[in-house]
Parts: structure tokens; sequence; C-alpha cells
């Protein structure tokens, strides 16, 4: 690019064939075009969108417009040299052909690397069709920005193949018609290729996204929470259908003892119940494929476009839909009907293996537990000897005759007791772990879900680059005037008032700072976050400093329950410092609070060392702190701080903050501290990285083209700025409607395992209550008053709900154990919190269903009166 | 002496074209220490007529007066403190409380009044009852007849006014049957316990002081022998 136009538009450019796709294939996306369209033909060109309409002085890429114009526009005819570029280290003469290229000037010490350049390649020639910017995520050796892209003619493989150079080189993309191949293909392929020639490198992303790769941490994390869904559900539907037939068959015992008085043999009875089971199976399984399909359908019509956006399926012409599979349907139903076989099964079994008598005296009704019997036969021996009866045990003496029946009952009918606590304590650890599900896959989708709340549209500010800055901004030594900077931010963010459907959601400057944060503001375990601490347990590197403005300010002080008296005074600036980061390493997320207290930060400025950079301050070889300084060659040194460091700021950290400010992200790595806007003028040693202003378009696209548009045009009047326009509109519904899929499902799973729950309790409960009517209206027949009778049945219920709540408290621990390892393989810092609320909704809502259920039960038992209870006396 | 007055008892099952007569404006009068029998065919209202004496179900219309005052007066709670301590009631199948054994089964009316057990009568129960050494049997460990046994130990261990069995042997045999009928008749005689007894045993109805029959809900006999 020639010196004259290095410093705008970089040393390089590369030069590139336009990504074409065989036929039917969609294996590279093109950069995204910003003006004219994708050459299509060879001859035809696309350069990088800051060349259009530029006027370049001599230099490798001539140009000839369409009418004699110099400058760079759609239609002219541009030839770009090719040529090798070569670093030579002075030290030890070592060439190398460098493939780099960088935007902004060299990269290279000039003292200690020669670098030169052979236009010895050829030329490219053709007609510019297009302008083009490069997507975020594209890295060096892909679809980088500065690249002169040329359609090819068909000849540039072999060209590249043909010479010499190291400059030129061939990629080829490569699909696998199977993905688990890939790495097996990618390893054969290496093995044959001579490493100085050439290299293979997978799509590491795609491969782990596809659930290929073996570090696949996400996917052993979703499969193993589906694996615990899927155990809960099961478990939970199990037990609720084993529940009702255990039930009803105990309750026709006797029925069966007087069939089998009447000659009905054990296969008999056992196919009576069989039989039954299979009617209702034949009746109900269908019912509930049905509903289950109902349900199916319903989830994938409120989550189907969230879905679409979490894989991405518009970009390859997918519609997301329903499909019913017979596979599935049979499976449900197989499980189902052995599911409904066994839990008739095992009762049917039992009741078969009662003898008439037995059965019509349900005197197997009453088992007697070792500790039971020995306290009866404890009983006999004191009354023998003359002992008086009077009421035993804790719960006679403190809840009268109540308490001494209910216990009696809790104690000598336990296998009744038994279904019923195990039913509370199944609907107890649904409960429990559908709260503490929907609290991890909260956790989940809001670490890997950026919602990017309230911008919609944002404009990124540079304020160095811009042509008018020189002499307003920045300062003729090339540091920002903080204050200059600081009046432009705040005229233009006036300017931008009313702009048509939006909000403004406030602006900030971003300033880099070196610092020293003191051992007593640094949390045990952040050395993840921070890396390696000095000698003496503080941390120093490179931090944040944002400078919010006043309303935006005020109203974060404010929503952190901070005095603004405290915060806001612009004599006495005390920051804010962010102490929630999401971490992305790889395939794994982290939540790092990196700080442990406030405290005072000190930004500091280096002395400069002739031909050495500095890399900050470490602790030196004896541990004391230093500043380090190192030199391409390896030499290192360091100098102490009272020289190395020229300038020192204290900044007062008053208070840590769990949530950031609208359009501060806290995924990153570096440490925020935030101050108002006000405290910039006094801060002029930082380095200015850019500032940021965000509108809120209340989610709607076209209303922030709209009003990027209208903005654009106010920006023509602060020269001195220049604006980066982003609009995260359609980013920011992608993303939420990601969430609200995820969320979605949470519901639904959390209302499956509520209404499992509940019926459960409700089916157990009301039927062993309703079960017990006779013996209740004995007990009323006798004299028993309605308040003893009520204090007796809320005696056992509340034991029965103590030790259901006991068991299911055990039973929520270890899925809650698996759920928290199944976490751990993705989100590296997680951490279940005790499940305190979710063990306390569980206990309210199984306590409100117990009292509906025994209301119920009591009332229907009521119904039917004393008389009638009574008279129920054969079957 | 009068201790119990039924006057003008009527029970209506039921309303509209299902309504059933149970009983149909049925007056007596009972004298204390007296042994009746109430004859008649199932379905007849005998039941429903003890049910109503013991305080057990309320009336359509009518009253029954125990010692002067109308039961049926009283709250639900009162009614049954009414219950434990005034009538016992002994029916066909027994009705204990299967988790409780004989001697908490047979005290329980004493317990749910909050007053301790009167150990003597107990004990002296027991021995009557033929239930000595099997205090802490459970009610399915016992036999037909020792069922039968505790039950009434149950009505007569609060002393009450009123005993009211239903058909208490129609689930014994005849050996058992006569030892219960002897029980209730030594404790009706020796203790001036006025008796009430549903049967339809004509020996049993032989014993009685007093047979009133019951037909479709009305009081068709009131015989009065000896």
């Amino acid at each position: 690019m020639g010196d004259d136009n290095a410093a705008d538009y970089g040393s390089y450019l590369f030069a590139k064939t336009w990504p074409v796709n065989p036929e039917g294939e969609r294996l590279v996306t093109g950069p995204e075009i910003t003006a004219g369209r994708a050459p299509e033909a060879p001859g035809e060109i696309a350069l990088p969108h800051y060349l259009e309409g530029v006027e370049l002085a001599p230099c490798g890429l001539s140009v000839q417009g369409a009418d004699g114009a110099s400058a760079i526009e759609l239609g002219s005819t541009v030839t770009a040299q090719l040529g090798e570029r070569t670093l030579r280290y002075l030290e030890d003469d070592s060439g190398l052909t460098a493939a780099g290229t960088s935007l902004r000037g060299t990269y290279f010490q000039d003292d200690t690397v020669e670098e030169t350049f052979d236009a010895d390649l050829g030329q490219v020639s053709g007609t510019v069709v297009g302008f083009y910017r490069s997507y975020g995520f594209s890295s060096t050796r892909a679809l980088q920005g500065n690249s002169v892209y040329a359609y090819p003619s068909g000849d540039e493989v072999e060209d590249a193949l043909a010479d010499a150079s190291d400059a030129t080189c061939v990629y080829s993309i490569l699909t696998t018609n199977d993905p688990q191949d890939a790495l097996t293909i990618a390893d054969e392929l290496s093995a044959d290729i001579d490493p100085q020639a050439g290299g293979v490198a997978t799509h590491t992303s795609l491969l782990r996204w596809q659930g290929v790769t073996g570090s696949s941490e996400v996917w052993n994390t979703l499969y193993m929470i589906a694996g615990v869904l899927a155990v809960v559900i099961a478990v939970a539907g199990v037990s609720l259908v084993y529940n009702s037939f255990a039930i009803s068959v105990a309750e026709r015992t006797r029925q069966f003892g007087l069939l089998a008085s009447l000659g009905a043999s054990k296969r008999q009875l056992r196919r009576t119940v069989l039989t039954e089971a299979l009617l209702l199976s034949a009746v109900g399984i269908p019912i509930g494929l049905v509903l289950g399909l109902i349900g199916c359908l319903a989830v994938f019509q409120l989550t189907g476009s969230g879905l679409a956006a979490m894989f991405d399926v518009d970009a390859y012409g997918i519609q997301v839909s329903v499909t019913v599979s017979p596979a599935v349907l049979g499976i449900s139903a197989g499980v189902a009907l052995a599911t409904v076989l066994v839990s008739a099964w095992i009762p049917a079994l039992r009741a078969s293996r009662v003898s008439a008598v037995d059965a019509i005296r349900q005197t197997r009704d009453i088992h007697l537990t070792r500790r039971a019997r020995r306290a009866l036969a404890r009983a006999g021996k004191s009354t023998a000897d003359g002992g008086t009866v009077r009421l035993r045990g804790l719960s006679a003496r403190l809840f009268g005759i109540p308490g001494f029946i209910a216990h009696r009952n809790l104690t000598r009918a336990t296998s009744k007791g038994r279904v019923t606590v195990a039913a509370l304590a199944v609907s107890v650890a649904l409960l429990i772990i559908s709260g503490v599900i929907g609290s991890v896959m909260d956790y989940a989708s809001g670490t890997a879900i950026d919602a990017a709340d309230g911008t919609d549209l944002q404009v990124r500010i540079d304020a160095t680059t811009a042509e008018g800055s020189t002499g307003t901004i920045v300062r003729e030594d090339g540091k920002v005037d903080n204050e200059a900077l600081a009046d432009a931010l705040a005229r233009l963010y006036d300017a931008a008032d009313g702009l048509e459907g939006t909000v403004r959601a406030g602006y900030h400057a971003s300033y880099v700072a070196d610092t020293i944060v003191p051992a007593s503001m640094v949390s045990d375990g952040s050395d993840h976050f921070f890396g390696t601490l000095l000698a003496d347990g503080s941390w120093s590197g490179p931090i944040y400093v944002d400078f919010i403005d006043t309303a935006s300010w005020e109203s974060y002080v404010d929503g952190l329950g901070l005095s603004c008296e405290e915060f806001c005074d612009p004599a006495r600036p005390q920051a804010i410092a962010l102490n929630e980061y999401t971490l992305n390493e790889g395939g794994t997320y982290g939540y790092y609070s990196p700080l442990s207290g406030t405290g005072t930060v000190e930004t500091v400025s280096f002395a400069p060392l002739e031909g050495m950079y500095v890399g900050g301050v470490v602790s030196d070889t004896n541990g004391q702190p230093s500043v380090w300084y190192n030199a391409p060659d390896g030499s290192e040194r360091f100098v102490p701080l009272d020289e190395g460091i020229t300038a020192r700021k204290e900044i007062i950290v008053g208070a840590l903050a769990d949530t950031a400010p609208t359009g501060i992200s806290t995924r990153s790595g570096t440490l925020h501290i935030l101050l108002p806007v006000s405290a910039m003028a006094a801060n002029e040693t930082l380095g200015f990285a850019d500032a940021q202003m965000n509108f809120d378009a209340g989610g709607s696209a076209e209303t922030a083209a709209n009003a990027q548009d209208a903005l654009e045009l106010v920006a023509t009047d602060f020269p001195e700025l220049d604006c980066t326009y982003t609009n995260y509109a359609d980013t920011k519904m992608q993303n939420r409607m990601m969430s609200d899929t995820v969320q979605t499902f949470i519901y639904c799973f959390t209302v499956i395992c509520g209404l499992i729950a509940v019926a459960n309790v409700f089916n157990t409960l009301t039927n062993s209550l309703i079960l017990r009517r006779r013996e209740f209206a004995v007990l009323k027949s006798i004299g028993m008053g309605e308040s003893a009778f009520r204090r007796m049945i809320a005696y056992e219920c509340a034991s029965y709900a103590l030790r259901g709540f006991a068991i299911g408290l055990a039973l929520a621990a270890i899925a809650a154990a698996f759920l928290t390892q199944a976490m751990t393989y993705s989100f590296t810092t997680f951490t279940l919190e005790p499940p305190i609320a979710e063990a306390a909704a569980a206990a309210g809502i199984v306590l409100a269903v117990i009292v509906v259920s025994a209301a119920y039960a009591l009332r229907r038992s009521h119904a039917a009166n004393v008389v009638e209870a009574l008279r129920d006396d054969a079957i | 002496m009068n201790i119990l007055s039924i006057e003008h008892l009527t029970k209506v099952y039921g309303s509209g074209d299902t309504a059933v007569r149970a009983l149909d404006d049925v007056s007596f009068t009972v004298d204390a220490g007296e042994f009746i029998a109430i004859i008649g065919s199932s379905g007849s209202g005998k039941s429903t007529l003890l049910h109503l004496i013991g305080g057990v179900d309320r009336p359509t219309s009518g009253t029954v007066k125990l010692q002067g005052q109308d039961i049926f007066a009283r709250t639900d709670e009162q009614l049954a403190i009414f219950r434990r301590r005034e009538v016992g009631l002994v029916y066909q199948f027994y009705n204990l409380i299967p988790v409780l054994d004989v001697v908490e089964n047979m005290t329980l009316p004493v317990l749910m009044d909050g007053r301790t057990v009167n150990e003597q009568r107990l004990q002296m129960l027991l021995r009557a009852l033929k239930l000595t050494g099997r205090e802490h049997y459970l009610p399915n460990q016992l036999s037909g007849g020792q069922q039968q046994r505790v039950a009434i130990g149950r009505a007569l261990m609060n002393s009450p006014a009123v005993l009211l069995a239903d058909e208490p042997t129609g689930n014994l045999d005849s050996k058992n049957s006569a030892e219960i009928m002897k029980l209730l008749r030594d404790s009706n005689r020796q203790l001036k316990q006025t008796l009430i007894v549903i049967t339809h045993d004509e020996d049993i109805a032989l014993m009685a002081d007093r047979v009133i029959a019951i037909e479709d809900g009305r009081l068709v006999r009131d015989e009065r022998r000896g």
C-alpha cells in the first residue's frame, strides 16, 4: 500500500479468490457485502469497505476510474501488484516470508527486523463490483477483511502450486459425509502431508456443535441434564401409576378374599387385576399419547422460532417442524404399558397371597414392626403386674387422644403409611428438583446467551481515528483531551435526543489503564480470572475504566441502593467496580467475582526503556514487585517500582456491583471500574479505548435502522468523532428467543413435574383416608368430637409430611449432585446454592395439597354419614 | 322411672321421588333398667331408630329425650360428648379400631373424655368378659366372640345410662351368642343398665322385658311381658 497510505489503510493487502461454493453445497459464506455485489465472473473484484471512495497515493494498487477519476468506486478498474514480503532478523540473519498483513502500520521493530518486499508474483486486476466487510468471527487465515478478492479464473490453484514462493498457498475446504469421520480423515491427511508444505486443520467449533469432538463439554452437560430429567420424570410417572394401582388393589383386598372364598384361584385373581390393568391401559395410553402430542405441538409452536434461532436454521433454509415418530410413540406406549403391568402385578401378587379368611378379616392390614411388637409385649407385662392404663408416648401427652390414636395408626399400620410417605417423598423430591433444574437451566442460558438488554443500536465512537479530531479532541502529542471528548460526547448525545421510535440508553467512554489492585481487594480463588498474582497477593495488569454519562450513572447508583451524595459528587469521585464476570474458556463457561471488597486501586504509567517493551508489574526473583521489560530477542530486565513507574493515580473504589449499566458487558476477562463522566477530566493519564452510545428501539430492527440513518446525519456535525454503527435488534431478538425457548422448556418441565407431584399426593392421601371411613365412623359413633377428629387427621398428615419431606430432601440431594456434576462440565465455576427457596416452596405446595386432599377425602367420607359408613359392613 | 322418651320420631332419607321414609312418627318411652328387644324385618327401620337414640344420626323431625333433655338440641360437639358418656353402642360387626389393642379399644371412650380410667372397673369388666390375659391383643388376633366382648366392654366402660346393641349376636355361633346375651342380661339386671337390643333372634326377644316391633318405619306392636 506504500508508506503514504500505510497509516490509514495498512501496509499490505492479501490477494485471494472469492469463495465459490460448488453447485448445491454451502461450504463457505462470503464476507458481508456493504456496497455493490459479490464477484460473479472472472475479472470481477471486491475490495475492503474502508477503501470505498478512497484516493490512494501511488502504490502497488493502481486505480483507473470509470471516467478517469482516481478514487476507488464501483466500476473502477484496479490492478494489484503481487509479491513476497520477507522479514529478516538482523541478529541471527534468519529470513522468513511473512504471511501476515497489518491494517495499522507495521508491528515489527525496525531496529531488529528488516523487511523487504519483492513484487515478483505478477499482478491481479479487474473491475471493482463490490465492497465488503468481514464478519467479526473471521480468523486471520480465513475470510478476513484486508484482502483483494478476485473471482477465480480457474488457474489460481495451479499457479500457486507451481511457483516456488512461500507466500502463495492453496486452501482446500473439505466436508465429510459423516461428521464423525472428520477427525480420522484429518489425521490421515496430515500424515500424508510434508509439514513444510502444509497442514490440516479441523473446524473445531462446528465439530463440537455437531457433538463429534470428545471434549464437547456443553454436550456432556446437556446429555447429563437430559438424563436426569428423563430419570426424574420416569420415576415420578412410574410411582404415580404404581401408587394408584397399589391403592386400588389394596382397597379390594376384602373383595379378593371373598372371591377366593367363592372358589376363585390365585391365578384367576391375578388375571382379574391384570385384565383390568390392560383395559385401563387400552383407554389411558392412547389418551396420554394424544395429550402428549398436543403438548409437544403446543410447546414447539411456542418455541419454534426460538429453536430456529438457536440452531440458526434459517441460514440453511430449513424449517422447524414437529415430526411424529412412530418409534417414539411405540416406546412411550411400551414403557407406559410395562409400568402399568408391573404396578398391577406386584399388588395383585400380594393380594393373591393373602388367605381368603385373612383378606375378609383384613388381618394383613396391620403389620406390626418388631418395635411395635416389643412395645405391645412390654405393655402386656405392665398391666399383668397391675399397672394402670393411661395414655403412653409423647404424641399422646402432647396431643391427647387424637395424637394417641394417630400414633397407634402410624406405628401399627405401617404398610399403608409407607405408601403415603413414599408418594410424599417422591413429590417433594420432584418439586425441589424441578426448581433446581429451573435455576440450573436459567444459569446456563443466562451465562451462555447474552440478551444485551436495552441496546438495539450501538454506536462505537473512536476519537483518535476521526479526520477532524486532531487539534480538537486529540492533542498534538497524540493523547486524547478528556475534557474536550467528554464535551463532544455530551453534545452528540444531546443532538441524538428524540430520534424517532428510539430512547437513548446512555453512553460511556472506555479507557485502558495499567493498575495495581491491592491484596485486600483480591478475592480468594480469583487467580483464574486475574492470572498470576504478585508475591504479596496483590495484582497488577490492565483494566478498563469506564466513564458513564451522568443520567445513567445516577440511576445506576440508585439502582444499586447506593447514595448519590457519596457517588455523584464530581469533586470527590468514587468508583464502582464490576464484580461479576462471565468467561468463556473455549467450550466451557465460568462466573467470576475477582474482588473481595472495596479499596483503592492505583493506575500507573511506566517509564519507557529503549528497545524494550513494558511487560507490567511482576514479582522479581526475590519476590519484590518490579517493572518487567522484555525485548524480542528474549532478553529481559526487572526495574524497581520507583524507577519503572513514572506516575501513579488513585481511584477509590467505593462499592462492588454484580450488575453492569446498559452497554457495558460483563462477558469479559478484564476488570471494569466505573466512574461518572464528570471524573473524565481528572484522569488524563489513561489510554483511550473507545466510547459507546446506546439506543433502545424497542427491539425493532427497522426502527433501529431508521434511527441509524438519522443519527449518521446528526454525526456529520461532529467530524471529530468517528462513529461505527451496529444494529443489535436482530441479534438481540434472536438471543431473547433462544432464552425464551429454554425458559419455556423449563416451565413445561416444572409444570409437568408439579402436576405429577400434586396428583400423586392427592391420589394417595385421598384414597388412604377414604378407605378408613368406616374406622372414622366408629370413632365418631363412640363419641369422638369433630375437633378431636380433625386433630387426629392433622397429626397423622403432619407425621407423613415430615417423613416424606425428609426422604424427599435426600432424594433431591442425590439428583442435585448429578445436576451439579453435569453443570461443572461446561460451567466450571458453577456451584449449586442450597435450594432453600425450592425446598420451602415444595414444602408449601405439598402441605397445601395435603390439606386440600384431606379436606376433600373427609368431605367425601362425611357425605356418606356415620350411619352409612357403619352400614358399609361386609364389602 | 321414665329415662328415655321418643316422641314422633321421623327420618326421611333422600328427597322428592326417591325419598325413603325409614322411620315414620314413632313414639314410646323407656323406663330405667328396662330390657327392650326391637324386632322387625330387614329394612323396617329398626337400625335407624337405634342410631337416632344413640345420637349417631339426626332425625328429620321428632325428639329423643334422655332424662328429660332433648339430645338433638345439642351441638355436634355436645352430641359427641353425649355419645361417649351417656350411651354405649354395640354393633353386629364389632367395629373395633384395628390398630388399638383390647384395653385401648375398651378404654377409648374414657380416654376421649380426658378422664383417667377406673382401673377397678376395667379389671372387673375384663374378668366378666373373659378377656384377662388378652389385654394387649389386637382385634385381628381375637375370635369373633372375643371381639364382640371387647365391643361390649367398650360400651359398658363408661357406665352409660343406656346400652344400645344392633344385632350383637348376628355374627356369632349359638354358644358365643348365648354367652354374649347372658353378659348383656347380667349387666342389665345387676347394674340396672337400660338395654335396647335389635334382634332377629326369637330366643333373645323372649329374654326381654318388652318387645317393640317395627314394620315399614312404623311402630306396630309394643308388648310388655312378665
